[in-house]
């Protein structure tokens, strides 16, 4: 029996469905069966983001509504062995195609079979978000450490609270060390401050996101990428392990010419 | 746990009925909610006799018009309709009872003097020489809340509040009394919302994006404010909010 977990935010376009793609292949790399749906009905991107968009034949809509059968609409990821599969969302309808209800059903269904079900969920409050968190045992926020970011990751907090899912999970993304050093930016402490739920883990903003996302190769398989190497953190944490959080700080001055000159950093 | 402000509000007087209405509210709602009430108490107005006043704002003719006719329809005559544009504090009605807050749910007088009887009972203890004290307040109930309000979250009491966490940016307390956060306070937060200009917010980190107290409104000065170090209360003096270190 596996657990269901959704990646939330609330605000849009703080990493939910880049951390979807990395913790599932990351999971999968470790031998783990991992399922990710993605419930962004309308707007569908996980699918573009693993690369895996020209399969697409059947959506979590025909499952619902009864056209397919819900193995039928699985896309098994060929680069994991049998071990990644995505339930991709239709992108012809909208979020009230699915009810709650319904997502109950198929999750306690993919439980069955796979030791992660990963829920993609969409920005908002809304029906998606419910739809989303229905069947959801488990709770990621996503958050930038940006104050818009972290007052809507507060929001989703006390809903998620309201709907019984107690002890979510943090993932601060796309930190800028540099910035945080001459205080521009929110640092964790700050962050913790206002949230006040367990650390999962951290991810420094990294260009090797942009190119992983249009080459549609997950990152945390990338092993010069250090968004990567903290999405495989999280990933080992997630399996139970303790992993320190890792240093953000860019290495300095000579260590880094000489790095480069041997062409062992980027 | 009354409710005020939250929609129109019926009293008993010894003259029947006053219903209250603030006029900052849309109408159709105000509709509605006494449709409901109404609809819940079956029986219990019909026949009765009701004053209806409409407070803090004018409404038109016919926005008037559609209660008195939604009053009708539940066999309630309207004795009299008045719009008062200024709040009207200790209304005649008020002292009758012991005098607190401006706006309670009451569904009849008979209740009302069940309630007030109890509290001056000869047979219970008197309070000691506390309650004699001005600052002593053993009229007002407390609400006491022992956890983060979130982002979203509104607290609405008739009485004093007291969170013990935080209070985060985006959400809000509303009270009749005091408010008084033992955590962060950097949400809004609305005291003495029924008028007591003497209400206070006290926080042991004062960093509201607004504060209410009474009829005043304030919010921090522009730029970014420091951290408060010590804990710090907010009152009325000399006609504005004013902050103060408290206990520190």
């Amino acid at each position: 029996m596996g657990k269901v977990y959704v990646i939330t935010s609330g605000k849009g376009g703080v990493g939910k469905t880049t951390s979807v793609a990395n913790l599932g292949a990351g999971l999968a790399k470790l031998g783990k069966r991992v399922v990710m749906v993605d419930t962004d009905i309308g707007l569908r991107n996980l699918d573009v983001v693993l690369g895996l968009e020209n399969r697409i034949v059947y959506d979590i809509v025909d499952v619902v509504e009864g056209r397919c059968r819900l193995r039928q609409a699985l896309i098994k990821d060929k680069r994991m062995d049998d071990s990644l599969f995505l339930l991709p969302a239709a992108q012809t309808r909208d979020k009230n195609s699915v009810t709650e209800e319904q997502m109950k059903d198929l999750t306690q269904d993919l439980k069955a079979e796979f030791d992660f079900v990963l829920i993609d969920c969409p920005a908002g409050i809304e029906q998606g978000f419910r739809n989303a968190v229905a069947g959801a045992e488990e709770a990621i926020i996503i958050t930038n450490p940006e104050v818009s970011s972290v007052r809507d990751a507060d929001r989703i907090i006390g809903l998620l609270e309201a709907s019984e899912l107690h002890d979510p999970q943090l993932i601060v993304n796309r930190i800028r060390p540099q910035m945080v050093k001459r205080g521009d930016m929110m640092d964790i402490d700050d962050i913790l401050d206002i949230l006040a739920i367990d650390l999962l883990g951290i991810v420094p903003e990294d260009d090797t996101i942009v190119i992983s996302t249009n080459r549609g190769e997950p990152a945390v398989l990338d092993h010069g990428s250090k968004a990567g190497q903290a999405y495989r953190n999280i990933v080992r944490r997630l399996n139970g392990e303790e992993v320190p959080l890792m240093s953000l700080q860019e290495e300095q001055g000579f260590m880094l010419r000489f790095k480069k000159l041997f062409g062992l950093s980027k | 746990m009354y409710t005020y402000l939250d929609g129109p509000v019926i009293k008993g007087s010894r003259d029947g009925l006053v219903i209250v209405i603030d006029g900052r509210m849309n109408p159709d709602v105000v509709k509605t909610e006494l449709q409901k009430r109404f609809s819940s108490a079956e029986d219990f107005f019909t026949d009765a006799q009701a004053a209806v006043r409409i407070m803090h704002d004018r409404w038109s003719d016919d926005q008037v018009e559609q209660i008195q006719k939604l009053l009708q329809r539940w066999s309630i005559s309207v004795s009299e309709i008045q719009m008062e544009c200024e709040d009207e504090l200790d209304q005649p009605e008020d002292r009758q009872t012991n005098g607190s807050s401006e706006y309670r749910l009451s569904l009849a007088q008979d209740i009302e003097e069940l309630l007030s009887a109890e509290i001056k009972d000869p047979s219970l203890p008197e309070p000691d020489h506390l309650s004699h004290e001005p600052e002593v307040s053993m009229e007002k109930s407390t609400s006491l809340i022992r956890r983060t309000l979130r982002s979203g979250q509104h607290i609405r009491y008739d009485g004093h509040v007291v969170v013990i966490g935080d209070v985060n940016p985006g959400a809000e307390i509303t009270a009749s009394g005091d408010i008084i956060v033992f955590g962060a306070f950097r949400g809004v937060a609305h005291a003495g919302a029924t008028g007591d200009e003497g209400a206070v917010v006290a926080a042991l980190k004062l960093q509201p994006t607004q504060l209410r107290i009474a009829n005043y409104i304030s919010r921090p000065p522009d730029g970014r404010a420091k951290t408060p170090e010590k804990p710090e209360i907010a009152r009325i003096k000399s006609g504005q909010i004013e902050i103060d270190r408290f206990l520190g």
